[in-house]
């Protein structure tokens, strides 16, 4: 059975809606990325599997977790799920984190609303948390309060709670964007390290599709609230079948560290992003599309091209683009690179 | 991250394609206060309240029922009755027509107050948040000195050494609230000040006053209008509290406290006599809080979801 | 590093001409008196030769928008100075800035807060041209909502209506409506959607050439430095550490700490080289 199920997933707003019919299943140690830009519904896809969505918007369809739908339970229940079966990583640890709080007690705190156990105890697997989580003085860092820690250091509390209670599932939500390179870097390595020794499935969301595609073994590319591109990271990579991922991968592959930088012009997808709620009816990306035509007034159904799915009435075809990068590392390579 | 940061945000920056591109921009902005104006309680009741209130003002200066200065002791202390809706006071003037008039000295009296703390506080309030320092501390602390004085002590003292006087009064009001309107001034404009578009404007040579006239009171007119409306119920009701005890508005001229303050000599006859102009004191007061409080709602950026 | 001339950003060009713009044993403390602040610049030295496109990379705390506010003369150095074609601006009154505004613009990360929201479009381009008498309104903000590619109905709009990347246009033609020399660009492309970013780099691009624009670019992207710019100087903790050519330090950097962002950057079925060493 699977860790996390998530069936036809809708979220409206009023009448406007924000994520529309997402699926997926993971199993556990799985690694999925999401990639989207601003209103794509990628976060709220995250917030409503967590069942933290807010009171304006209403979810529909299922979040199975085993076999208890959480989009079902009360809210009780979904507290035992949430930081339990299920934790979150957010994108802004500084406010993520209660700043009144020594980060210690933070973390202990999360241990005991799920688990037995006396203050002491709980404590004591706090600091055992944070040396998990690389930081070198954890006695002592467990009592800092979260201004007093770095970007990076503030990212690895939030690691470090999510982690607190051996969850089956992690999302986390751009958690690395508000960081420096340097840190992202290490930031990635230890989520990869720990996701692989929790054996726990993540879920990891993301506009980057250079750090999805160095995580995750899956792929699925949203655009407008939809799952346009779904699959294997590497054969995704290889022949993006939605124009939209071809897009976004011909931006990324021309301004990289190997592009030729004379290049005057990088490919580029025309138009701008529209806004939640004015999207085009049908199939969201046609007003962007060069390869759009009226069939596309109606939202084609994500099916399998090729090796992987995508949801396109005219995907691009043809064999496997010539520039294709290498395959992901699997994860036990992830892991190695992350206890340098 | 919050459901905010995503999608409402996305919402508001609407393409521009999408928009009739030949619609003027500005009646937008407006059709949407108004749309945000009519599901705002507070601000239509609040708002009409404070519109009747200036109508009376206004026409008391052209028509009454009756004169309010008209004495006529005949009548006096007489309680309602179909020629005087509310009855005559102990000189047997029409309590509606004095109801009225009081309006004009509500009115003035928040005017003057506001003004004054206005006029002298956002100017402070300005100049300390962008020079910072010393002149800022100096401000700031002054404003402390001013604000820790009793405002009522203050006007009561002021009134006794200069005479009895509306004007006198709400002058020291308005020098008591001149820290309020500086301390709001100078926190919103630090904001706007630490903006970008503030940078980019001094990048190409803007100077620091054009800044200020320019980008940052425009930025924080909202505040400073809900800031004002919240001060004029303040100030009518220390106006209305030194007329009471005698040291504001002098008679005969129809003012509420002074009507309230005459009324207690005469609450055996006639306790209803009180009654009105607290009730319409009351009225005012309220009126400018729902109206600061709507308008904070309608106009303050960081109220909007 | 030479403590009496500037290092030119390259070192070994021939004909090495005048600097259109340089920092010269650049300093910045802020806040504090006797030490007690906190530094974010020391002794920097930076030439920007005429027609040049320079990239400043850093991390954050690397001091690499200060740097951009002291080339601006929007701030003054604590040490050092700043110079334009020769002459110092550091420090100078705003009045005697005009011309030096006219000739050097810049260009914000974060077009939300880069514009003034109750300002139109019309009069967020006319500002500039206002402020320097930099020619007549009615015809140069047309012609600067063309350069950029917004349509001219725009003027009437107010920034909130709209995205992002348009957004970040608006802020490009304000900057290029006074005709600069100099173009500081602060981040401009880190706040944008993956697919509106390259938009924008293709238009900076293409008005380098079309304005004859000396370009400093601001990033700590790597590799959208790269694209952009024939030279770089990186920054690390408020002091220089590498400068030369792109193609030169990208193929060989020299510093260790160059070699640790360019190891960091993701690429495509990586994952990137976290730094060796204890987390920061």
């Amino acid at each position: 059975m699977s860790t996390l199920s998530v069936r036809n997933l809708t979220v409206t707003l009023g009448a406007a809606v924000v994520v529309d019919g997402v699926s997926f299943d993971l199993e556990p140690g799985q690694r999925l990325g999401i990639i989207g830009e601003s209103g794509s519904g990628k976060t709220v896809t995250a917030l409503a599997v967590m069942g933290l969505l807010a009171p304006s918007l209403r979810a529909t369809g299922q979040v199975l977790i085993g076999d208890r739908d959480l989009l079902a339970m009360t809210e009780r229940q979904r507290c035992e799920v949430r930081g339990g079966t299920m934790a979150m990583v957010f994108q802004e640890p500084m406010t993520a984190l209660n700043p009144t709080m020594r980060v210690g007690r933070q973390i202990a705190e999360a241990i005991r609303a799920h688990q037995r156990c006396t203050r002491a105890e709980a404590r004591q697997r706090a600091t055992e948390l944070l040396a998990r989580v690389e930081f070198t003085d954890p006695a002592r860092q467990a009592r800092s309060y979260p201004h007093q820690l770095s970007g990076g250091q503030r990212q690895r509390v939030m690691l470090a709670m999510a982690i607190a209670c051996d969850p089956a599932v992690i999302l986390a939500d751009e958690p690395t964007t508000a960081l420096d390179v340097t840190v992202q870097a290490q930031m990635l390595a230890l989520m990869a390290r720990l996701v692989t020794e929790e054996n726990a499935a993540l879920v990891l969301i993301s506009h980057d599709l250079a750090v999805v595609s160095g995580m995750c073994e899956r792929v699925m590319v949203m655009y407008g609230g939809h799952v346009v591109e779904s699959g294997n990271t590497a054969q995704v990579l290889a022949a993006p079948r939605h124009p939209y991922t071809a897009g976004l991968l011909a931006t990324s592959a021309a301004v990289s560290l190997d592009s030729d930088r004379t290049r005057l012009e990088v490919p580029y997808i025309p138009g701008q992003v529209p806004a939640v709620g004015s999207f085009p009816a049908g199939c969201p990306f046609r007003s962007r599309c060069d390869r759009a035509t009226a069939e596309c007034a109606v939202m084609p159904p994500i099916e399998a091209v090729g090796d992987h799915l995508a949801a396109c009435h005219h995907p691009l075809g043809g064999p496997a683009s010539p520039q294709i990068p290498a395959s992901p590392q699997i994860p036990a390579d992830l892991a190695e690179s992350g206890k340098e | 991250m919050s459901i905010g940061g995503d999608p409402v945000a996305a919402a508001v920056a609407a393409p521009i394609s999408d928009g009739p591109a030949g619609a003027p921009a500005g009646t937008a902005r407006l059709s949407v206060a108004w749309r945000r104006a009519r599901h705002s309680p507070s601000l239509l009741i609040g708002g009409t309240i404070v519109a009747i209130m200036v109508l009376m003002a206004i026409l008391s200066f052209v028509w009454t029922p009756y004169n309010p200065l008209g004495i006529a002791p005949q009548i006096a202390l007489h309680g309602p009755s179909s020629a005087h809706l509310l009855g005559t006071d102990q000189y047997g003037r029409d309590v509606l027509s004095r109801l009225i008039a009081g309006a004009r000295i509500t009115i003035y009296a928040g005017v003057v107050s506001v003004l004054i703390a206005g006029l002298i506080g956002i100017p402070a309030g300005l100049f300390a948040a962008q020079r910072g320092g010393l002149l800022d501390e100096a401000i700031m602390r002054t404003g402390d000195v001013i604000y820790g004085f009793p405002a009522l002590l203050a006007a009561i003292t002021l009134s006794a050494a200069l005479g009895a006087s509306t004007t006198v009064a709400m002058i020291a009001i308005g020098i008591a609230y001149i820290p309020v309107f500086a301390r709001v001034t100078r926190g919103s404009a630090l904001a706007v000040l630490s903006s970008d578009f503030v940078l980019a404007a001094r990048a190409y040579g803007r100077r620091p006053f054009a800044v200020l006239r320019r980008h940052v009171l425009p930025n924080i007119a909202a505040i400073l209008i809900v800031q004002a409306s919240l001060l004029f119920s303040v100030a009518i009701l220390a106006e209305t509290a030194l007329d009471f005890l005698g040291l504001g508005t002098p008679p005969p001229t129809a003012s509420w406290g002074q009507m309230i303050g005459t009324a207690q000599n005469y609450l055996a006859e006639d306790p209803m006599l009180a009654v009105w102009p607290g009730i319409a004191i009351f009225l005012a007061v309220l009126g400018f809080n729902l109206l600061g409080d709507g308008l904070r709602e309608v106009l303050d950026p960081r109220l909007r979801q | 590093m030479d403590s009496t001339d500037a290092v030119p950003a390259v070192p070994a060009a021939s004909a090495v001409p005048a600097p259109i713009l340089a920092a010269r044993g650049v300093s910045k403390v802020y806040g504090g008196q006797r030490g007690l602040g906190v530094r974010a610049l020391a002794d920097v030295d930076v030439s920007i030769a005429e027609g040049a496109t320079v990239g400043i990379v850093g991390e954050s705390g690397s001091g690499k928008s200060t740097l951009a506010r002291l080339l601006m003369a929007l701030e003054t150095p604590t040490t050092g100075e700043i110079r334009y074609r020769g002459e110092v601006v550091s420090g100078l009154p705003e009045r005697r800035l005009r011309s030096f505004r006219r000739r050097v613009q810049i260009v914000f990360q974060d077009p939300m807060s880069s514009l003034d929201p109750r300002m139109r479009v019309h009069d967020i381009l006319a500002e500039p041209l206002r402020a320097l008498d930099a020619g007549d309104e009615r015809t140069r903000v047309p012609e600067l909502l063309d350069a950029v590619g917004l349509p001219r109905t725009s003027a009437r709009l107010y920034p909130h209506e709209f995205s992002g990347g348009q957004r970040q246009r608006i802020a490009i033609a304000r900057a290029l409506g006074p005709m600069p020399e100099v173009l500081v660009a602060d981040e401009p492309v880190s706040a944008l959607d993956v697919s509106v970013r390259a938009q924008i780099l293709n238009l900076l691009k293409r008005l380098i050439g079309e304005f004859s624009l000396t370009l400093v670019f601001i990033s700590h992207d790597m590799a959208v430095v790269r694209h952009l710019c024939d030279e770089v100087v990186v920054l690390y903790r408020g002091e220089i550490v590498e400068t030369g050519e792109t193609d030169q330090i990208y193929a060989r950097p020299r510093h260790e700490y160059t070699r640790a962002l360019l190891a960091a950057v993701p690429a495509l079925g990586h994952l990137p080289t976290p730094p060796g060493g204890a987390a920061a």
